[in-house]
């Protein structure tokens, strides 16, 4: 009882203690603008949009005494909008005056099997001033990838070097989209002129494989960044029932790694692989043991999308599917078949 | 008992004089009216209403409704506030009439840290807690606060003190040495019967819906009748009449979805649902367990004298367990052939209904008038069958063959039918009647069957009347609340049941409080004194022919404020039980018929300490119980009185919640319970038997012992950790951006901490077994430690 006791009562004296000792950090970010001339343009002001602190940029998650999730805030010194705008000095050669805006402004890392590289993700929308109007131009969007060159360079220092070369690409952005509001060159990439109502889109899909000895079907859920480059890069959570002679299986997987190139505006190519855990439910149970009822997999698609470039609407792909499969104590076996999937893009 | 109804007329007679003569005696006015959130326009309970520059003051009950008497003509300012809200004020002019305010709305106050807090404010709530003692309420945030909670309110009161829970895997409570069967649960008012699910032994109240729960665990008032021991008030959300609210919680096994929305001219909705499918027993091993409930609401604000609601809420469990494919595997895997000829399945079917009409009706500023029709009904079937050979070898080198079989049925079913009313009239500031009425109807329908053998069918439909009529008289630091409720049971005699409530305001912000009260039960529950693990399930009889089970409340408390935020209440209390009953389940046939008569106490100290510090908030508690049975006439214990099952001298419980961020919060609770008794038992008999279908005679050894709960088991103790963490990365932040949610959080339970400390629930005899002819089998809970995941989308 004695021992007891001693247990308790530094469970509650640490409890106590970590009460005093854990709050969420929050890192600054020593961000300077360059101050290149922009030189046919004048930004007469930049409104964030965001419903979050106007100095945000990130949020990081780390463990305390190992179990204890916080999270980490990275912020500038000053709201973001102040310090893009001192790097807009005025030109002498002016010729259009545009108001700017922040609806999204995040820096998130990608946390995929192969490459984890951070991504600056931005939806600034752009509006020309004319005497009289304020006409919106598009919404200028941006998956920035920045593979830090030292891997174990702290995040608020990577956060501060992806700002820095970012901003650079950015305002040259917005010195073609002033081009192209003047009609002397065609629009940037990554200006989007159709109205985004929302910083990512949801993809809701349900898919179907038809195989030799097997059939399957599978639900999937993931959110895509708006289409800024013709490839594209995302994660995906799923779920799976497979019907095989032998069992049903019922599987999830966390994070389905998508690598999509556009074929044109509304079609696409995706290559996806994931790593399943599933529980399996046998047909003839006379040498089943407890152990042999989880499932790992490892599974790959290549499938041919109907998907419209930043649109939303209905998706339907079609492809390959193969999956590699181990039970405990039994060989691993391989399947293949036909994917037949529909979705809807919200 | 003729005597009694006489009685009756001079109290009624005597209170309303009491009631109407500071009315008779000056032109004094009333000020009434609701008092509610301005975004989600539900009623706020608790609220308080201060005039500034009087000595006047209110607190909103649990309609939300207040009422301030004994003014004169002119101007007064009313103050409004609320825990959590700004204050507001208001001018009101009174002329030769009492005035009913519009709905006052008060605006939530955005909390910096230090604020944040999970527990409740002192309040006013379904009873009056300035004059009732042994009053608890929990909130939706403090049920969340509970790691092992699971977002249970059943699971969640057991960690108050004088609640403990019965058997371990049970969701069944007793409150200060009452039986479980004693308490009453109430939802928005309608009596709900045996409110667990059976398959994750939880109740079926989704607290998405619950706006608050209200404890009365001793001393409680005459409008609340009907079980001895307790009651538990569940109040529900009405819905949002502005706009769209909701709250999602999706998972692979069990989810739960919640959404308010306006429906039509200040009239809102509310619809809410939870959905359960066991992968692992369902899918792997080929059993079907499932269970969903759901609750609907319709509240219309028809003008600000009339309110109408109705509400509807049914739950349904299946779990048709198959442990045959389980068994196969195990033996696979540990290679034995124990459960080569084991057979086990058990079948449950289990359903609630509860509808009502509330109608809620401001008559004058003085006068509030809440009716109520409502109906209630439990329904279920199970199944038990089990089929086990087992050789046995003896000393003598010949094998034993043994075989158990059974296969037992049981249904029941109860419907609830009734019409309630209840009118508060407040007439000048130190006088509140309060009076009642209630009709029931009931159905009671059961039956058993063992062995295929039909044992017994009854059906049963009783009435029940009641009315009560209670008042409160606040003079100076005094408040006394004499009441009384009156019942007759199945067209009987009337019966009385006398309450009183006094409270003393006392210096350094001490009040003491005082309760005296007698109650009268006149269904029992379905529960045996003489076998453990028996009180698992809530399943009530109606009596008949026998006098009601009757206990007496005698309640001393003091309550003390420390701070602005730190709260002290003491409670002694002694329960007399001059009757009570059992079920004897050795005499199986007819069973329904066999009801063993008993007496009882009960009597304890309960220490209670809650508020916050900084930003760490919740409560503990230490608890001084005993409590006693005895059935002269039976063969229970001989007819000796002997220990309560449930009763555990000492325990301590704390739940503390630090928030130590906006976005992070740590919650922990702990519980240590000192032993209670069981019946260890130290002989072998063998109970034969004849089985007319197999036409043999067979028997079963079953160990006993003469004397009832002869050993204390050990402590139990448990310490559970939890973390509420608001989702800013990841998958969670991007559906909470997609859907512009107002919270996107997960919530991860560690449950068991300290599992190397084994929790002895039980010791079985193990003699049956070669070697270990004289050792006890230690069993109990909470071996493994485990965590626990779930995500949640409220917008």
């Amino acid at each position: 009882m004695k021992r007891i006791s001693v247990i308790l009562f530094l469970l509650l004296v640490s409890f106590v203690v970590l009460t005093q000792t854990i709050t969420t950090d929050t890192l600054y970010i020593d961000f300077t603008p360059d101050t290149l001339v922009p030189v046919n343009y004048v930004v007469s002001d930049m409104v964030d949009n965001r419903p979050v602190p106007h100095s945000l940029v990130s949020y990081t998650k780390k463990t305390r005494y190992l179990i204890v999730p916080i999270d980490q805030a990275l912020h500038t010194r000053e709201d973001l909008t102040d310090i893009f705008l001192r790097g807009f000095q005025q030109s002498s050669f002016m010729t259009d005056t545009i108001l700017l805006g922040i609806d999204y402004f995040y820096i998130d890392r990608h946390r995929g099997y192969l490459a984890n590289p951070y991504i600056l993700q931005a939806d600034i929308p752009v509006y020309k001033l004319s005497a009289n109007d304020t006409i919106p131009a598009g919404i200028l969007a941006y998956n920035y990838t920045y593979q830090p060159a030292r891997r174990k360079d702290k995040r608020a220092k990577v956060c501060e070097q992806i700002m820095q070369k970012w901003y650079t690409e950015f305002k040259m952005d917005l010195m073609i989209t002033a081009g192209y509001l003047q009609n002397e060159n065609p629009a940037p990439e990554n200006l989007i002129r159709t109205p985004l109502k929302k910083a990512h889109f949801l993809h809701v899909l349900v898919g179907s494989v038809i195989g030799l000895n097997f059939w399957q079907v599978e639900g999937e859920l993931y959110f895509t960044r708006p289409e800024t480059d013709r490839h594209q890069t995302f994660l995906g959570s799923i779920v799976r029932y497979q019907h095989t002679p032998d069992y049903e299986m019922i599987g999830f997987g966390k994070k389905t790694e998508h690598f999509a190139t556009r074929i044109n505006d509304s079609w696409n190519f995706d290559i996806a692989s994931n790593v399943l855990v599933g529980v399996l439910k046998w047909k003839e149970t006379e040498n089943i043991k407890l152990y042999q009822i989880p499932q790992f997999s490892l599974s790959s698609f290549q499938t041919v999308g109907y998907n419209r470039k930043n649109a939303g609407g209905i998706q339907l792909k079609a492809g390959l599917f193969e999956n590699l499969y181990y039970v405990i104590e039994m060989k691993p076996k391989l399947q293949a078949g036909i994917y037949l999937g529909a979705g809807f893009k919200f | 008992m003729k005597n009694n109804v006489v009685n009756l007329h001079k109290l009624l007679v005597l209170s309303m004089l009491l009631g109407l003569s500071p009315a008779l005696t000056g032109q004094l006015l009333t000020i009434s009216g609701y008092v509610s959130d301005k975004d989600t326009r539900e009623t706020l309970i608790g609220a308080t209403i201060q005039v500034k520059s009087e000595n006047k003051a209110a607190i909103t009950d649990g309609n939300g409704f207040f009422s301030l008497a004994g003014f004169r003509k002119g101007e007064y300012t009313l103050v409004i506030s609320h825990l959590g809200y700004q204050s507001a004020e208001i001018n009101v002019m009174l002329e030769n009439r009492g005035l009913v305010l519009n709905d006052i709305h008060l605006t939530p106050a955005p909390l910096s840290l230090e604020e944040v807090s999970i527990i409740a404010p002192r309040s006013n709530e379904i009873a009056d807690r300035t004059v009732e003692a042994s009053h608890i309420q929990l909130t939706p945030k403090m049920i969340q606060s509970i790691p092992t909670a699971g977002k249970d309110v059943f699971a969640a009161v057991k960690y108050l003190p004088g609640i403990d829970r019965t058997e371990p895997f049970s969701p069944l409570y007793t409150v200060r040495g009452g039986d479980p069967g004693e308490n009453a649960v109430m939802l928005d008012g309608v009596m709900i019967y045996n409110p667990y699910h059976s398959s994750i032994t939880s109740g079926i109240f989704n607290t998405m819906t619950i706006k608050n729960v209200d404890l009365l665990v001793g001393g409680f008032g005459a409008e609340y009748g009907g079980r001895n021991s307790s009651v538990m008030y569940i109040t529900t959300i009405d819905g949002n009449p502005n706009e769209l609210h909701g709250e999602i919680e999706p998972s692979t096994f069990y989810s739960k979805l919640f959404l308010e929305f306006p429906a039509g001219k200040n009239a809102s909705m509310m619809i809410a649902g939870r959905y359960l499918f066991d992968i692992a027993t369902n899918f792997i091993f080929q059993s079907q367990n499932y269970f969903y409930d759901y609750n609907l609401s319709y509240t219309n604000r028809i003008n600000n004298r009339n309110r109408l609601t109705l509400k509807y809420f049914e739950s349904k469990d299946y779990t048709g367990y198959n442990f045959n494919t389980f068994y196969r595997y195990f033996g696979n895997t540990f290679n034995t052939d124990i459960y080569d000829n084991f057979e086990l399945e058990q079948r449950n079917d289990w359903k609630n209904r509860a509808a009502t009409l509330i109608h809620k009706l401001i008559v004058s500023p003085g006068v509030y008038v809440r009716t109520q029709a409502y109906y209630s009904s439990h329904r279920s079937k199970n199944y038990s069958g089990l089929d086990f050979q087992l050789a046995v070898p003896e000393d003598d080198g010949d094998t034993l063959q043994m075989e158990w079989q059974s296969k037992n049925r049981l249904g029941s079913e109860i419907v609830d039918m009734g019409l309630k009313s209840a009118l508060s009239v407040k007439l000048a500031n130190f006088s509140e009647l309060h009076a009642g009425v209630e009709y029931n109807t009931y159905t009671f329908r059961n039956n058993i069957v063992i062995n295929d053998i039909d044992n017994g069918s009854f059906s049963r439909y009783p009435s029940l009347i009641a009315f009560f009529v209670e008042d409160k008289i606040t003079a100076g630091r005094f408040s006394v609340r004499p009441g009384i409720r009156f019942t007759s049971y199945n067209n009987s005699q009337w019966l009385y049941e006398p309450r009183f409530n006094a409270a003393i305001q006392l210096p350094w912000r001490t009040k003491l409080k005082l309760a005296y009260g007698q109650y009268l039960q006149y269904i029992i529950s379905m529960n045996s004194a003489e076998i453990e693990m028996t009180q698992i399930v809530d399943y009530y009889y109606p009596l008949w022919d026998k006098k009601p089970s009757k206990s007496v409340h005698y309640i001393a408390g003091i309550e003390k404020s420390v701070g602005s935020s730190l709260f002290i209440t003491l409670d002694g209390y002694y329960k007399e039980i001059p009757r009570i009953y059992a079920f004897d389940m050795n005499n199986y046939y007819g069973f329904s018929e066999r009801i063993q008569q008993g007496t009882g106490n009960a009597y304890g100290l309960e220490l209670l300490l809650n508020g916050k510090v900084r930003n760490v908030s919740g409560w503990m508690s230490y608890s001084y119980a005993r409590a006693t049975r005895q059935f002269p006439e039976s063969e229970i214990n001989q007819g000796r009185a002997y220990d309560f099952d449930y009763t555990r001298p000492h325990t301590f419980k704390a739940v503390l919640t630090c928030q130590m961020t906006p976005s992070f919060a740590l919650n922990t609770s702990l519980v240590f319970l000192s032993g209670n008794k069981r019946s260890i038992e130290n002989t072998l008999q063998s109970y034969y038997y004849y089985d007319p279908v197999s036409n043999q005679t067979a028997f079963f050894p079953l160990y006993t012992t003469n004397k009832k709960n002869n050993a204390r088991m050990p402590p139990v103790i448990n310490l559970d950790l939890g973390i509420r963490k608001e989702l800013l990365t990841g998958f969670g932040k991007d559906l909470a951006d997609f859907f512009k949610a107002d919270e996107s959080y997960a919530t991860v339970t560690i449950r068991n901490i300290l599992f190397l400390y084994r929790n002895v629930e039980f010791f079985i005899p193990s003699s049956g077994l070669p070697g270990y002819e004289d050792k006890y089998i230690p069993f109990g809970s909470n071996y493994i430690p485990s965590v626990g995941f779930s995500y949640t989308l409220k917008f």
